[in-house]
């Protein structure tokens, strides 16, 4: 029996220990009780949210979105942009997208992520009682630009979307119900929820963040003021709220800390990394949070920019159109070049199908826009994506005044800042023009000077011009001009958001 | 005779506070009995001494290590090397017990008897057996469950068998394995029964010894002195949670009371593979090419001096070699009837036919077993295993580090190695030979594993259990990407480490009470706690630019660039309480009912405990006065009707997914520095609760003429609940999926196994055993959603295609695309695919618009084999043994991505490509994706790969011993074995058992992309005792 000496109580510490049933430890990830406490906290939970601008990873790796892919959206959609890299991005080329072009699928997922990431911090920031009020309305700020941005981006390809703001994730802590169907809310809705936040924004956010008071460091990529104010004068032009518009262009003019930078291609150097154009860029860098937007921009087999895609280009039609002394033309295309596989990379001949012997069609223009000859050689690179620059709210400017008064200088003298830069031919004086005139001078001259920044496809619509400038483009490059208004307004939802909702509905849209 | 106690799962409950000291207790018991192993002894003076011999009574042979015991005493002796004994016995009223392993135990009654010799039939009746069924054991004719056994001389050994799942193939019914990939060291896939879950795995549970263990199917299969599968409810139950999917327990060798053995167990064997894949010679491969181009207005991609370069390389043949294989075990045993001892290391490595890819593991086990009193007995393992292999990419991608891809992709013009004995470069890419042979990938993985057990007898009918231990496993894997590769060169070598860390500990206890009322009624009762602790840790680095190749991953301190330093923890914790009653009446008619009831720090609060209760009965229908005649003639020698209902769960996601969790990321917002950041990493869902599988079983076990004939039929249904799955949400709701338990699946099917006595006489006998198994899943319901699919790489890179659909009625895993009608041919109607030209590929509009869109595909055949199948011959004449194993399995399709790829790339098919000069041909002209149409999968690639296989045969002799050189042996075989000589399937691929998502993909099996080759394995082996 002296053995039960020892199983005895083995047997009653066995019994006692286990009434009690153990919660898990977390050890690697944050919880809600723990993740916004302090005042770092809080800035962690902000910086967060710009890294959704570029998707999908935050760390590494990311093409999506502001790294590239928002360009499918709006510029390949149109004139400019063009690809021979897969049947769905070629179908957003020639205009053949449907509700399961995984492009639209994309751009809906990171908007939306945007808009959930900056409700989160939203939602966690404002219940917090550690930080100061002047800290909240800072971060609050920013946080609000950011969602305010990822509605422009959404309503502006899908118009009506389902509106999500910060109390929806209390609901969800309180009752998540993700299978909800959920319903669309009008535009005009949500541009009031937009409109709040960028007020919000631009009364609570500096200028800069040259004076340090809640920033230790000048955090060029932050939200400020005038680049809230940038995106409210977007916001209005894209509802022809002309005087708005061009009252706050004059604003952000008065706040004297912009100005366009001397040089076109200087401007996009990706080591040129903030500059008195940039009002708000998706900054990246290298090794902290590298993008591949050179990979995709990059030109094929060329000695300069090595081991790159060539994915994404400008079509000849567009590149043709453009004058050749001009800069933005000139300085700024990898064409005719000794490719490294001994071929000569040159446009097309008219008239003849096949590259004459030892050269090679290129299948559009490589811009260098992306891809720098003097940047990154590694994989992942670190160029900056603009989302605002100044020379946008010159010409929103110009445009805006043109809608009001008809031409007149004040609008001839902006355009002509922004082309003179670039060494392009003036304009002349506004006498020489018609409101409509001047309109599509405006659009051409954006064209010239955005192309790939993500504004083409929103400038021909508000312009009224989509339909026609597309489809006669369509037809030049020997595609069916299927542009139709008002259906090809908005995309189709993605079909696989709509096959979870159905109030998500397509029936006007394109099938 | 079994050791039973060698085959009783000794669990018992105790929690985490009691397991450091139950443990070190044991630890001095494993010390105090192997210092007790050479103090035993068997003697006693006595005035009379019995000899004899001791004999197999069907081959005459001599039985050595009999075992020879005096009834109702510990004393005894065991059979010499010549079957020969000699005891010394107290009088004539002694009655000796003769067993042996393997053979019917015989009691014989000294009387004035000196010499007794003893012929032992071998038990062909599996009656006897006693069957491990978890915290306890039972004898097989008292099961009133489903379970599979698998003895060791049933295993499939030998050859490049690198592990339990594999020594298992084809041996039960309804349970089966499938090697997803043939790399040396990758793992094998099992399924009991078809699958249950769709995010959960559907790997069953691994027990060894009583302990459950996240990696059971590595252990040694030399260790292995059975197996036993539990299949259905009944058996599966005490498992709780984590039994639906299938309990393997696999019990080791362990010591046998009698005279030391020492085994020896060796082979050597070659692996031969040869090219599946017919290829284009460079210079035709570049002439297609460049009629490509031409037919297109495209530039030649190759020029007059590509064309002349003579190149014609057969990657393949140099990327593989005849591979050498080998293995040496060494097991001693022994012990008396207090202690015995069994320990065993093993030597295993396997070149990979597949140059650079290696394997090799070392494993040492040692089991000991004592007791100390008629109360009180404790056993041990220690376990010990360290593998190395030099691995590959197989993922079914197009990066070039995916070598099997580049051996079917890259042209035979393209130059092999420069004059400097460097691999040469063409058009700015290395060759697929310097991306086989340059990188450095290295995975080690060392397990280590004690448990003990011990059984205190409180009364004569009551016992307690108390089962404790600890495994734990460093899996760590080094890469270096060398600067002779472009990419390498790019970033100046890039080396990363992983480090992964698992250690679980488990405490159990249990009481055990057996009693018999009126000899008419037996009770067995097992009533037990059981806690789990699991800690896994992952350490991750990754660092480039490096000023020299030779540090590889050794010293990422030398390195200039940090990429990534990750690290992880995770815990995991279960409690458990279980019981189980076993009644029988009169040997007829039996019930079991078992409940579990198991807590899991991996669900919400609101269903941490889930409940799991399951119910059997047995009928022993010959037994019955009406049988009597069919018992009295023998023709029938067993007759159970058994049925059984339960539920079992499903734990298997990953930790923590019902929390609101926040996880770090980082941006720079000033172009050059970085700024942590803080975001959501998981939606809160505090109902997360289990997944449950009730399955209900009817089976019936049949044997006839003195089990010469033995048969178990099984049917069987069974739903999966409450799965656990990732649905698809709004992107609005901020992730794309969501974990939840929605939606159900069922399976069913029927099992058959059949074993026969065919034919036995002194010089020649023939036994066969078939199993075959037939199951269908079918999807009931997907959580209110129409469908899910899934995607897959698209065969030629870029963003994934959809690859498999499920919806309600349907598989998992069924392949799901476009039909393909033919080429478009000058003068077909194209206007279904509006922009195609003559001699696309035509695809059908299946619904009838009038056009070919997404919408036309449709379902192309199921991954999931509905019928699979083992067939076992043993022939014995005189010393010579031919075993002949067939497997097989049918009813499914894989989607041959090779192929696709070779038809529009480098395949000899690729020449029969449409031209205008040959239109009569089912091969388009450039592939399958022109003019937008077809982007996915297309049927002419989704194929049949039904197989049968034979799968092992082995010729043996045993050697006649006991004289001459042999003397001191006492058994000697060598053997010859050939696996996978012979595959009978339509199948085109390279292997029809590949499936290059692994066994976790269970929404995208079938795919076969880019898998290592298949090979043939023969083997020269020795089987060695003295």
């Amino acid at each position: 029996m002296k053995h039960l000496r020892i199983i005895l109580p083995a047997v009653l510490v066995v019994i006692l220990s286990c009434s009690k049933i153990d919660e898990p430890k977390v050890y690697s990830s944050l919880m809600s009780t723990n993740a916004f406490l302090s005042r770092a906290d809080a800035i962690a939970g902000v910086n967060a949210v710009y890294a959704r601008l570029k998707a999908p990873s935050g760390i590494s790796d990311s093409w999506m979105y502001y790294a590239g892919f928002q360009t499918i959206i709006s510029d390949l959609t149109t004139d400019i942009g063009q690809s021979n890299g897969g049947t769905d991005v070629e179908n957003m080329t020639n205009c053949l997208w449907g509700p399961s072009n995984q492009y639209l699928a994309f751009s809906w997922q990171q908007q939306y992520k945007l808009v959930f990431d900056a409700n989160t911090s939203i939602y966690y920031i404002s219940h917090m009682t550690s930080i100061t009020e002047a800290e909240k309305a800072q971060f609050l700020g920013e946080c609000r630009f950011l969602r305010a941005l990822g509605y422009v981006d959404l309503t502006d390809a899908f118009g009506p979307v389902i509106l999500q703001t910060d109390k929806d994730i209390e609901n969800n802590i309180l009752h998540a119900d993700y299978e909800a169907k959920l319903s669309t809310t009008p535009v005009a809705d949500i541009n009031a929820v937009i409109i709040a936040d960028l007020e919000y924004a631009a009364a609570n956010l500096p200028v800069d963040y040259t004076s340090h008071t809640i920033y230790p460091t000048t955090d060029v990529g932050r939200a400020s003021k005038g680049a809230a104010m940038t995106l409210l004068m977007k916001l209005y032009m894209r509802e022809k709220e002309w005087q708005k518009a061009a009252d706050l262009s004059k604003q952000i003019m008065d706040l004297n800390i912009y100005a366009l930078y001397p040089s076109y291609s200087g401007l996009f150097k990706e080591s040129n990394l903030w500059c008195s154009e940039n009002i708000f860029n998706a900054m990246a860098n290298s090794i902290v949070d590298g993008v591949e937007i050179m990979n995709h921009f990059g030109p094929v087999n060329n000695a300069e920019v090595t081991d790159r895609w060539g994915w994404l280009g400008v079509s000849w039609y567009f590149y043709d159109q453009m004058e050749k002394t001009d800069d933005r033309r000139k300085d700024m295309f990898f064409v005719d070049y000794m490719g490294t596989d001994g071929l000569k990379y040159i446009e097309p001949i008219p008239g003849q199908a096949t590259a004459p012997a030892g050269s090679t069609y290129m299948p559009y223009a490589y811009s260098k826009k992306y891809a720098d000859p003097t940047g990154s050689t590694t994989y992942y690179d670190g160029h900056g994506f603009p989302i605002l620059r100044y020379a946008d709210v010159l010409m929103c400017r110009a445009e805006a005044l043109n809608e009001l008064n008809g031409p007149n200088a004040e609008s001839i003298n902006l355009i002509n800042q922004v082309k003179g830069r670039s060494h392009a031919t003036l304009l002349g004086g506004a006498s020489g023009f018609t409101q409509q005139t001047l309109r599509d001078a405006i659009l051409l001259d954006r064209g010239f000077e955005f192309y790939f920044e993500c504004k083409r496809r929103q400038d021909l619509l508000r312009m009224g011009k989509y339909e026609e400038v597309v489809n006669a483009y369509l037809t030049a490059i020997k595609q069916q001009p299927s542009i139709t208004l008002p259906r090809d307004k908005y995309f189709p939802y993605p079909q696989k958001q709509v096959d979870l909702d159905a109030n998500l509905s397509n029936a006007d849209r394109r099938q | 005779m079994k050791e039973s106690n060698a085959k009783q799962a000794r669990l018992t409950g105790f929690c985490l506070k009691s397991l450091r000291g139950v443990l070190s207790l044991f630890m001095l018991f494993l010390v105090a009995s192997s210092l007790n192993v050479a103090v035993a002894s068997a003697g006693g003076l006595s005035p009379k001494k019995v000899t004899g011999t001791v004999t197999d009574s069907k081959s005459g042979n001599v039985l050595p290590g009999a075992s020879i015991l005096i009834k109702g005493t510990k004393t005894g002796t065991n059979s010499d090397a010549n079957g020969k004994y000699s005891l010394d016995v107290p009088d004539a009223n002694a009655v000796l017990e003769f067993s042996s392993l393997g053979y019917v135990s015989q009691s014989v009654a000294v009387g004035n008897q000196s010499v007794i010799n003893i012929a032992l039939a071998e038990s062909v009746a599996t009656l006897e057996e006693v069957v491990v069924v978890g915290y306890g054991s039972e004898k097989k004719v008292n099961l009133t469950s489903s379970i599979s056994s698998i003895p060791k001389d049933k295993l499939n050994l030998g050859g490049t068998t690198a592990n339990a799942a594999l020594a298992i193939q084809g041996r039960a019914a309804g349970v089966q394995v499938s090697q997803g990939s043939f790399a040396p060291g990758d793992q094998a896939i099992i399924r009991v029964r078809g699958g249950n879950s769709i995010k959960s795995t559907n790997e069953p549970l691994y027990v060894v010894d009583g302990f459950p263990s996240s990696s059971g199917m590595d252990i040694n299969p030399n260790d292995i002195e059975d197996i036993q599968i539990l299949k259905d409810a009944s058996a599966t139950a005490i498992y709780g949670a984590r039994g639906a999917n299938g309990v393997i327990m696999i019990t080791t060798k362990r010591g046998l009371a009698g005279k030391t053995n020492v085994q020896y167990d060796g082979y050597y064997g070659v692996q031969q593979t040869h090219n599946p894949f017919q290829l284009m010679t460079g210079l035709e491969a570049m002439t297609v090419a460049n009629a490509k181009a031409d037919e297109t207005g495209k530039v030649h991609p190759y020029n007059s001096q590509d064309l002349a370069n003579g190149n014609n390389n057969d990657w393949f043949a140099l990327a593989t070699r005849l591979a050498n294989v080998q293995s040496h075990n060494i097991n001693v045993s022994g012990g008396n009837e207090d202690t015995r001892i069994s320990f065993s290391g093993n030597y295993f490595s396997q070149d990979g036919v597949l140059k650079s890819t290696d394997y090799k593991r070392y494993t040492s086990r040692l089991n000991i077993d004592k007791t100390f009193s008629k109360k009180f007995k404790v056993g041990g393992n220690v376990y010990y295993g360290h593998t190395f292999s030099d691995f590959k990419n197989y993922d079914g991608s197009i990066v070039p580090s995916n070598v099997m891809y580049g051996l079917i992709t890259v042209n035979p013009a393209a130059p092999y190695l420069n004059s400097d004995g460097t691999y040469a470069r063409w058009k700015g890419r290395d060759n697929p030979m310097a991306w086989l042979m340059l990188p450095t990938n290295e995975r080690y993985i060392d397990k280590f594993s004690i448990n003990a057990n011990a059984e205190y007898k409180i009364l004569k009918d009551l016992s307690f259990n108390v089962n404790g231990g600890t495994e734990y496993q460093v899996t760590k894997e080094g890469t270096y990407l060398p600067t002779g590769l472009v990419s390498g060169q790019d970033v100046g070598g890039r080396a990363g480490v992983t480090d992964l860390t698992a250690a679980r500990s488990l405490i159990e206890g249990y009481f055990n009470y057996t009693h018999e009322f009126a000899a008419k009624h037996k009770i067995n009762a097992v009533l037990g706690v059981s806690s789990q602790y699991d800690n896994t840790q992952r350490l991750y680095a990754q660092v480039q630019k490096f000023s020299t190749d030779a540090f590889k991953y050794y010293n990422l301190g030398a390195a200039s660039e940090r990429l990534f330093s990750q690290s992880s923890m995770i815990e995991t914790k279960m409690s458990s309480a279980y019981g189980r009653l076993n009644y029988s009446f009169l040997d007829k008619y039996m019930a079991t009912f078992t409940m579990r009831a198991d807590a899991s720090s991996r669900f919400g609060p609101n269903y941490r405990t889930g409940y799991f209760p399951s119910g059997s009965v047995a009928w022993r229908i010959l037994e019955e006065d009406f049988m009597s005649g069919l018992r009295a003639k023998n023709i029938m020698s067993n007759l159970k009707l058994r049925a059984s209902y339960g539920v079992t769960g499903n734990d298997r996601i990953p930790d923590y997914l019902y929390l609101t969790t926040f996880v770090p990321t980082r941006v720079t917002l000033d172009g050059n520095n970085s700024y942590a950041g803080t975001t959501a990493g998981s939606l809160p869902n505090p109902n997360l609760k289990w997944e449950s599988t009730a399955q209900l079983d009817i089976g019936l076990d049949m044997g006839f003429f003195k089990n010469r004939i033995t048969s178990t039929i099984d049917y069987y249904r069974k739903k999966t609940s409450d799965l656990l799955f990732d649905i698809p949400i709004g992107d609005w709701e901020g992730f794309a999926t969501q974990t939840v338990n929605a939606g159900a699946i069922e399976n069913h099917g029927v099992e058959w196994s059949i074993n026969t006595e065919n034919f036995i006489s002194k010089n020649f006998s023939w036994s066969t055993q078939l199993n075959m198994a037939y199951n269908k899943q079918s999807c009931l319901d997907l959580g209110g959603r129409p469908y899910i699919i899934t995607q897959i790489a698209a065969p030629y890179g870029g963003r994934a295609i959809d690859y498999t659909k499920v919806e309600v009625g349907h598989e998992l895993s069924e392949i799901w695309g476009y039909k393909y009608l033919g080429v478009f041919k000058t003068g077909d109607d194209r206007s279904s695919q509006p922009g195609s030209k003559v001699g696309d590929a035509h695809f059908a509009d299946v619904n009838g618009d009038g056009k070919v869109t997404a919408a036309d595909r449709t379902y192309l055949g199921n991954a999931n084999p509905h019928f699979i199948f083992g067939l076992n011959n043993d022939f014995k004449y005189k010393g010579f043994t031919l075993n002949v194993f067939l497997q097989g399995a049918t009813g499914y399709k894989l989607f041959n991505v090779s192929r696709y790829l070779l038809e529009t790339g480098l395949g000899v098919d690729a020449l029969n490509r449409w031209t205008t000069t040959n239109e009569n041909t089912d091969i388009p002209r450039d592939g399958y994706l022109q003019a937008g149409y077809g982007f996915g999968v297309v049927d002419k690639f989704v194929e049949n790969a039904s197989y049968l296989r034979l799968k092992v045969v082995t010729l043996s002799y045993d050697f006649k011993i006991g004289s001459g050189v042999l003397k001191s042996v006492k058994t000697l075989k060598v053997y010859v074995t050939g696996q996978n000589l012979l595959t009978l399937t339509g199948y085109k691929g390279a292997d029809p058992e590949v499936n290059t998502r692994g066994g976790a993909a269970n929404l995208a099996g079938g795919e076969d992309y880019t898998a290592f080759p298949a090979y043939r394995i023969l083997t020269f082996g020795v089987q060695l005792n003295f």
